[in-house]
This record gives structure tokens, sequence and C-alpha cells, in this order.
């Protein structure tokens, strides 16, 4: 390991990515559900928290993100009667962003054509397709958790640095608690 | 003896019993507590745990490593060590410094691991770890007795059992970090079959260690002050002493977001209740329940009367065990004697009634690499989009109706949220019209959000989809997705954290019983001491003939031996 990259844990990652989206005012459900998909990206993809940082500082905070998770969920309306169905982005939508609800969207039989290569989690997409299939699992990845996942040092210390103030001052705390007499 | 009927199913117990938070808050160790199922395996698989490093000097400062081999695998727990003057030693999981630091790692332990775990452990979060370490903790010497015991060793003498009084340890760990945190490896990374890839094994190893090292490091000490007069913790005393615990409010919010893994743990608990309640009375088995009995009386008499409010001390669980083996008498004839005596408990408080059902648990015969299966979890929640608002109702009316017993609508049912402090990310409860803003809120206020959640589906057409629904309240999402996990029977508690009458100690007693820890002694609402692996097995016994799994509720050892 250097410190160009550092080696995260998939749960620390979405503990922070969570963390991160709570204070650019996502809700706590799409904060979790965020955290959870960007971070399936990044391990699955590769290049998700360049993708994850990005979608934070849109206006508003993770607007492309619920774009994302909008379109799937017309589109799964859509193939209640049709076999097959593409998204169209007028701004092109980065992969990541679409990666993890297109997981869950698998689990339900929904998913998009084998493609050739390794896509990562920033290439952006104009369209993409969707098929029904038989439902699949969402993958394991062990790997991942045994070993970790390498994340450019910078954007894990700028993940960290938009986090800090989700921390509360301790000195707050004890002075809130000394208010109430609670021991 | 034998019954009319043979087997006999009995179902589990209601949720509303299992998860009523007086309820949770009696829980005790059973055969199926993490610590319990380590050792099993430990001796079954053939694990052997000898000393591969001992640098210590007279006052027990410096370097302990355990070798753990364990099914083809190789394990480190790395301790080190100092003094700290006593105005020092803080149970809070904030302190600084700490007289013990330690780590398990996988693999083997060479110079440049020893090197680069001597610059990391011992400044604990603030250090950068990698997936080769698995837990890492530390704690403190206890105060009071360690140098006692160490000064009564050095000269010749065994403890003197009313010294040692309710000493049930002589170091008291605080955290036993893992499963990903600081860049340690995930629990989801232990491959099927690795010896530690049931939850919390790795910390139930690591804290069997460091409960050693307070063995290796007392006797150290009494050496360097007795020379050849010193001896060893021997006799009924060499497995007495077990690691002591304290415990914050993280267990707290922990519970409220693992829905699925708390379901397990009870699960388990309760299918194997269930199991034992049907079963017929053997001489074995009668002989076995009435060996439980005798061995938690003599524990619990032997034990303090400290105050442990609001759970009871050692001496008034004494009268629990007579009340419980009072009615166990009256019933031990009966067809079915294990089902009515746990009728007759269910009758009585949650103590008894829970330390009935901890006495029965060891009758059940399931294997235990089923029960490490049953622990392992989906954590998944997946609510369709196109799932409907009638949909959502019925849900919330047929599993949450219990929401409804909650004074929810109450002016202070929200009136706390729980944060993390910004030393060491402890969590905290503060009050939620204070300073704090809500967005760095922990989202364990599960009752209310649901609460809230069930009063605007009402408002809501039928067939307006969960889609639908988030983009109108998207404040509603998490609660949406908590449904997902409705099916489950154990999975939520029926508290809710954010008012003032809730007792994060119910929650924190329910798991710390799960881990296998016992000796419940609050310190405020929010922390408690505990105790774990008193009376088991030393590390060094493992291969030996004395391995029996009956090890938990030791006695206290009445007179003082003379070497």
């Amino acid at each position: 390991m250097t410190r160009d990259e550092v080696i995260v844990a998939p749960r620390e990652l979405t503990d922070y990515l969570w963390r991160a989206a709570r204070l650019a005012g996502a809700d706590a459900g799409t904060a979790a559900r965020f955290a959870r998909h960007l971070t399936e990206a990044h391990v699955d993809l590769g290049e998700g928290v360049g993708v994850a940082l990005e979608a934070l500082d849109s206006t508003p905070a993770l607007s492309r993100y619920a774009e994302a998770v909008a379109a799937l969920e017309r589109a799964e309306r859509a193939l209640q009667t049709a076999s097959s169905h593409v998204m169209e982005f007028s701004e092109p939508m980065p992969l990541g962003l679409l990666w993890g609800p297109g997981l869950e969207c698998r689990v339900r039989g929904i998913r998009r054509p084998a493609r050739p290569g390794h896509e990562l989690a920033s290439e952006r997409l104009h369209e993409v397709e969707l098929i029904n299939r038989e439902p699949g699992a969402v993958p394991y990845r062990q790997w991942a958790h045994r070993d970790g996942v390498p994340v450019p040092a910078d954007e894990f210390d700028e993940l960290i640095a938009r986090t800090k103030s989700f921390l509360v001052s301790e000195q707050l705390l004890d002075a809130a608690d000394a208010a109430l007499g609670s021991g | 003896m034998s019954g009319d009927n043979g087997p006999k199913t009995i179902a589990r117990r209601e949720s509303a019993v299992v998860m009523n938070p007086e309820r949770l808050g009696a829980a005790r160790l059973h055969r199926y507590s993490f610590n319990r199922m380590m050792i099993r395996r430990a001796v079954a698989a053939g694990w052997s745990i000898t000393i591969a490093r001992e640098a210590l000097d007279d006052e027990g400062r410096g370097e302990v490593a355990f070798r753990v081999e364990a099914e083809g695998h190789v394990f480190h727990f790395v301790a080190f060590t100092i003094t700290l003057d006593e105005s020092e030693h803080t149970d809070r999981v904030i302190s600084e410094r700490w007289e013990i630091t330690a780590a398990l790692i996988e693999g083997e332990l060479d110079p440049d691991t020893l090197d680069r775990l001597r610059a990391s452990v011992p400044h604990q979060e603030d250090a950068r770890l990698d997936p080769t370490v698995l837990v890492l903790t530390r704690g403190n010497r206890s105060v009071r007795f360690f140098e006692a015991i160490a000064d009564r060793l050095a000269v010749g003498l065994q403890p003197d059992p009313e010294a040692v009084a309710d000493a049930g340890y002589l170091m008291r760990s605080t955290a036993f970090y893992g499963n990903g945190k600081f860049g340690m490896r995930s629990f989801g990374g232990y491959a099927t079959g690795h010896p530690l890839s049931a939850p919390y094994r790795a910390q139930m190893l690591a804290a069997w260690c460091f409960r050693e090292l307070s063995y290796v490091s007392v006797e150290r000490v009494a050496r360097a002050r007795g020379g050849t007069a010193a001896v060893r913790l021997e006799g009924p005393w060499r497995r007495f002493f077990g690691l002591g615990n304290a415990t914050g409010l993280g267990l707290v919010p922990y519970a409220m977001n693992h829905p699925a893994v708390i379901d397990g743990w009870l699960r388990v608990r309760e299918d194997a209740l269930a199991r034992v309640r049907g079963l017929e009375p053997t001489n074995d088995r009668l002989d076995e329940i009435d060996a439980w009995l005798d061995r938690s009386l003599r524990h619990f008499r032997s034990g303090s009367d400290d105050d442990c409010g609001p759970f009871r001390s050692p001496q008034e669980m004494t009268e629990v065990a007579h009340a419980a083996r009072a009615a166990w008498i009256d019933r031990r004839a009966e067809a079915r004697p294990f089902d009515a005596w746990c009728a007759w408990a269910e009758q009585q408080d949650a103590e008894t009634a829970e330390f009935v059902v901890s006495t029965l648990l060891e009758l059940d015969e399931m294997p235990d690499a089923d029960v490490d299966a049953a622990l392992l979890v989906d954590e998944s929640s997946r609510i369709s989009p196109l799932t409907t608002a009638a949909d959502l109702r019925s849900c919330l009316d047929d599993r949450y109706g219990w929401l409804a017993e909650l004074p929810l609508d109450g002016d202070d049912a929200d009136a706390f949220l729980w944060v993390l402090s910004d030393n060491t990310e402890e969590p905290r409860r503060t009050p939620r019209r204070g300073d704090v803003d809500e967005r760095r809120a922990l989202t364990i206020d599960v009752a209310l959000r649901l609460w809230s959640l069930r009063r605007d589906l009402a408002g809501l057409a039928g067939e307006t989809t969960v889609s639908e629904i988030c983009a109108q309240l998207p404040e509603h999402r998490f609660a949406i997705d908590r449904l997902g996990f409705a099916h489950l029977d154990y999975g939520e508690p029926r508290d809710n954290v954010c008012s003032p009458t809730h007792l994060p100690l119910q929650l924190q007693r329910f798991q710390l019983a799960t881990y296998g820890m016992d000796d419940f002694k609050p310190k405020s609402t929010d922390w408690l001491r505990v105790t774990l692996f008193q009376g088991a097995p030393r590390v060094g016994d493992l291969g030996g003939p004395d391995m029996d799994d009956r090890w938990v509720l030791p006695e206290r050892p009445r007179t003082p031996v003379v070497s």
C-alpha cells in the first residue's frame, strides 16, 4: 500500500458515505441506500468514491443519484409489460450511480444485457438498456471484505474531512448531560 | 423414566414476550453464548494456543504474544503493556491511554509485523490497520486486585477469598473493535469453514487470550517480587478469574441497526428453548437440570451483595435460583417437566423467567455447526419500489401493532437523539432540541419513524407506490426499508430509544449475555461492568483432559490455599 491509495474495508466506506450524505442533507434512508450502492459500485467497478463525492456535490446534493434511482424505478414499471426498456439520460449518467440500484433490480429479475470488458463507476452513459430475466442474487464480495479495497488517498481524505462535522463535540455533550443531571 | 407421547412440538415464545425490553434486560448467558461456542469449537477442532513471545519486566510491562493454531490457520494475539497511575484509569471508551493494548492478527508474527503492530496498536482508534488485523482491543489492570493478588502469590499464598470479594477478573477490557473498523478485516471476509467465520468468534478468541494475559502478567509480577517463594494461581483459583469488560452505549445503536442479526441470535435461543420444552424427561436430563441448579446456587451464593440495580446482585439471584429450584422440584415428576417449569417461569418476574430459560437451554443438543450457520443472516432489505401504500399499511397493522402500546405521541417521545461524540466516536444521547443538528443523529429512532410512517400512510391512496411515497415524503424511506425485516419475529426491540424512560442497560445486557458475559454491575443508566470467561479453561488447557463445557458460573473458592 502506498499513500497514493488507502486500503479500506467496504463497511468503513459505507459508514463514511452515509455520514457524508446525511450532512449533505439526505434523509436517513436515502443516505443509507446511497452509501450502500456507491460502496457496491466502488467494490465491483472501481472509482466509485470519486463518483460518490461528485454526487454529493451536485445541486441539490444527490440529485443525480435520485435521478438514477427514479429512472430505474420507471424502467421497472415499464418492464412489467415489456421485455426490454431503454433508459435515456439527457446528461450522461455515471454508471456508479446506477450500479447499486441496478443490483436491487437484478434481484427482481431486471438486468442489463451482458457486456464485454470492464466498466468503471465513472463511465458516463447516455442510455442503458434493461431486460427481463430470471431473478439473480447480488454478488457476494468476499474478497473485498477479506482484503479491503483500494481507494485513492486524496478521495479517502476528502471523504473523512467532509464527515468530521458529523461528530458532536464531547464538551457539548457533557454540558448537555450536566444540565440534565444524567449519569 | 420416559414420557407418554414422545417429543412434543412446542411453539417458540411470542415476540411480545421475547422483545419486551424488560425481558431483554434479564437475559443470561447460555449454551449458545458466543464464548462457550468458541471454546467448544477450539476443543472439537483441536486448536492449540501457546505463548510465542513473553518480554515483560518486573512490573509486567512489555510485550506478550500468543500463537493460535486452528484448523490450518495461524493467528497471533499480540499485547503491549505499560503501567499507568491509578488516576489515569478509566472505563470510558474515550480514554487516550491504556495499560494494555492488543490486536489479534491472522498470520505469522515476523519482525516486520511486530514492528508494524508496535507502531499502531497502542494508538488504538488513531491507528490505520490492515486486513491481517482482525480485532483491536485495550484495557487496564483491575486497580483493586491485581496488585493484591500479585503480592499474595509472591509470598507463596493463593488469593484470600475474603479480600477478593467480588473480583472476578484481574484486567478489564473496554472494546473489541473488529469487522472492518480502522482498516481491519471485515467479518464477511472469512471464508466458509474458516475457524473464525462465526459471529464474534474473533472477538471471543481475542478476549480469551486477553484473559490469559492477565494470568501471565500477575504471575510474572509475583515472580519478580517473590523469587523462588512465588507461586502460580493454582487449584480452584487457576480458572477462577475471567476478563472484565466495561461497556457503554455503543451496544444500543448496534441492536437497533441490525434487526436480522438480533433476530438470528434470538431465534437460536428460542428454537432451542422450544425443543427442550418438548423433550421427554430421561433421568440424564433431569439430573442435568438438578446439577445446573446446584451449580447456579453455589455460584450466586459465593458472589457479592453489591447494589446491581436495576439488575439483581448475585446474592439476590440466590433467592431467584432457590424459587426456581423449588418450582422445579414440584414439577420434576410431571410428564413434561421442562415445559411445565418453563410455563411456571413465564408467570414470574423477568429475572426468574430468563434464569430458567438459560438453565433449560443446557439440555439442547443442536450441533454447533448448525448454530453457526443459523447466525449467518442476510441483512439486506428488498422492498420493491412498486410496493403500495396498502401493502405497507397492512404490514404495519399485522407486524407492528405493538407500536400503539408505546407512548409515541407524547411530548417527550422524541426527547433524545443519539449521536457520535468527537472523542473516539463514542455513541451518546443528547436532548433533541438542544444544540445538535438532526442531520448528525444516528438512525436508531425506529419506533418513532415507523409510527410516523403509519400516520402519514393513512392519508395516502392505497395504490400509491413506494417510489411515489418516497418522492413526496422522502423522510419515510428509512422506515419503509425497515419493513423489509417485518417477517422476522425477533428483529425489533419493542422500545423507543429516544424516550426519557428508555433504559440502555436492557439492550446492553441482552447483547452482553449473548456474547457470554455475566455478573452485570451497572454504574449508571448508560454503562456497566461485566465479566466473561470466569471459570473457563485456560488457553493452555486445550488438548488436555479437563475441557468440559460446564465451566460457567464458577463458585468463588472459599478458603485460602497455602501452597
